[in-house]
């Protein structure tokens, strides 16, 4: 939904590249399988949530070449759709169908066109994939966030926690028991703890836009100054704080192949502060030669 | 002692600690027996200013009991200062919501540095970590002095700084060229040069 969650590239091995790659890639074959427009909404937070899911059921990759629009001539070799994989392209679905939703009542113009656009691809993708149960948990819990946010929540935690219950429950969602329960646990608890971060961050980029237009916003809220020191570095503090306890999580649920473990580990512990120095403190860390394309 | 130290130093008995010293002194000087010329008046002033070093003393020995304690010292039996201990006693039992609703309960213009505190250990122990390091900040300006609030403030920050510098260790960028690599690749250079005949640094 937002990009946000990806790894420090610099600091991943090739192999884990080349895996987080062929996720990548499997994971806009599974995509397409659903609806060919969906692919264009195809972001590294679903990824995340992708590698999460196999690290926890443990199921092996295959891999297969495919080839793509992006990639005609030679082709890619990418992940062969599993049970992890098409789950993480209903979840696109589900979650892409309800933002375009909210777009389209909110936007105009442009963005409002291509909302009207991507909204019958992901409406197709549902119909295609249909995970009732967590349609509905989904729409609940947007439903109560935007309830607070209309209600004017005055501490950013009050969004933060529901999106982040949203994600919780969606990483901890198993419908066929294939999940223990102590898995289940951290899975949520990565999930609660990557929400609450993304809200945040979130928050903290839209401050700007979110003043002019007059929306919601909890930092335009509290009246403080959000680009004083005291104030940016509070935040930071308080984003590692989250990251921390979904690290934790992280050793709990003893993801099994050692590279899916250090690419999780990698996105915990680097580029997530990486993204959080870049929006609130508005520095790059680390240039890296060349960000990784959309594929 | 009979009276209330607190109404003797004309205090709330929620004020901070830099509160009440700046209201000792201000008595102090006051009462200050070297003030008056007159006998009577110098022993009246004399007992005052005894009732008021009482005051501030039994004070000092409450608060620092009640840290050590972790509140439940002599504080009990004055009204604003007892609620803060219940709420302390129900944060460390982490009955949340009954000690934020007795947070919530204090009226505004009572809020002081320890509200503050309080309020920011309750929001750490349900994770709201940015609320709770500002509150904690508010609580520290609003009582520079008091070594509670800072200790809690620094632990929060720290909390992270371990797991910065020890998990994100991994390799360090190199940083170009230092000076050092200039020179040798000098020499090598010139030993190139010798080999093939000709010469690159004539002194060596």
């Amino acid at each position: 939904m937002f990009g946000y969650v990806r790894p420090r590239r610099s600091e991943l091995k090739i192999k884990e590249f080349d895996y987080y790659r062929t996720v990548y890639c499997g994971l806009c074959h599974a995509e397409k399988k659903l609806s060919r427009r969906l692919r264009y909404s195809l972001s590294y937070d679903m990824v995340a949530l992708a590698l999460c899911r196999i690290g926890a059921t443990g199921e092996q990759s295959t891999f297969q070449k495919c080839r793509c629009v992006a990639h005609p001539m030679k082709g890619r070799y990418c992940v062969a759709c599993s049970p992890s994989l098409s789950y993480t392209a209903s979840v696109a679905a589900i979650l892409v169908y309800y933002k375009l939703l909210d777009d389209k009542e909110d936007e105009k113009g442009f963005r409002r066109l291509g909302a009207r656009f991507m909204l019958g691809g992901a409406r197709r993708a549902m119909k295609a994939s249909p995970i009732p149960a967590l349609n509905t948990l989904t729409k609940e819990k947007l439903d109560a966030l935007y309830a607070a946010e209309r209600a004017g929540a005055e501490s950013v935690y009050e969004g933060a926690s529901l999106f982040g219950e949203l994600l919780g429950e969606i990483f901890a969602f198993d419908e066929g028991d294939t999940l223990s329960k102590d898995k289940k646990i951290c899975l949520y608890e990565i999930g609660n703890r990557l929400g609450r971060f993304i809200y945040i961050v979130d928050a903290y980029a839209d401050i700007a836009e979110d003043q002019k237009e007059g929306k919601y916003n909890p930092f335009v809220l509290s009246g403080e100054d959000t680009n004083d020191e005291s104030f940016t570095t509070a935040l930071i503090n308080a984003l590692d704080m989250e990251l921390a306890a979904a690290l934790n999580a992280l050793d709990l649920l003893s993801v099994e192949d050692p590279g899916i473990d250090s690419i999780i580990r990698n996105i915990l512990a680097m580029g997530l502060p990486d993204v959080a120095e870049k929006v609130i403190l508005k520095k790059e860390k680390m240039k890296t030669p060349k960000e990784p394309r959309h594929e | 002692m009979n009276k209330d130290p607190y109404k003797v130093l004309g205090v709330s008995p929620d004020a901070s600690d830099a509160d009440i010293k700046k209201a000792y002194h201000e008595l102090a000087r006051k009462y200050h027996p070297d003030n008056c010329p007159n006998d009577d008046l110098r022993q009246l002033a004399a007992e005052k200013m005894k009732e008021v070093n009482e005051a501030y003393d039994t004070i000092k020995s409450w608060r620092s009991a009640g840290k050590k304690t972790g509140g439940s010292g002599g504080y009990n039996s004055y009204g604003g200062s007892a609620i803060y201990v219940d709420i302390r006693n129900l944060l460390n039992q982490k009955r949340i919501q009954e000690a934020d609703r007795l947070l919530e309960s204090i009226p505004y213009n009572e809020r002081g540095a320890e509200w503050c505190f309080l309020k920011g250990v309750m929001f750490a122990q349900i994770g709201r970590y940015f609320d709770a390091i500002r509150m904690m900040e508010t609580a520290c300006r609003n009582d520079p002095n008091n070594m509670e609030y800072r200790n809690t403030l620094e632990s929060l920050r720290q909390a992270t700084a371990n797991r910065q510098n020890g998990n994100m260790g991994g390799y360090q960028q190199r940083q170009g060229c230092s000076t050092c690599d200039i020179c040798s690749t000098l020499l090598c250079a010139d030993c190139c040069c010798e080999c093939m005949g000709s010469d690159l640094i004539a002194c060596c």
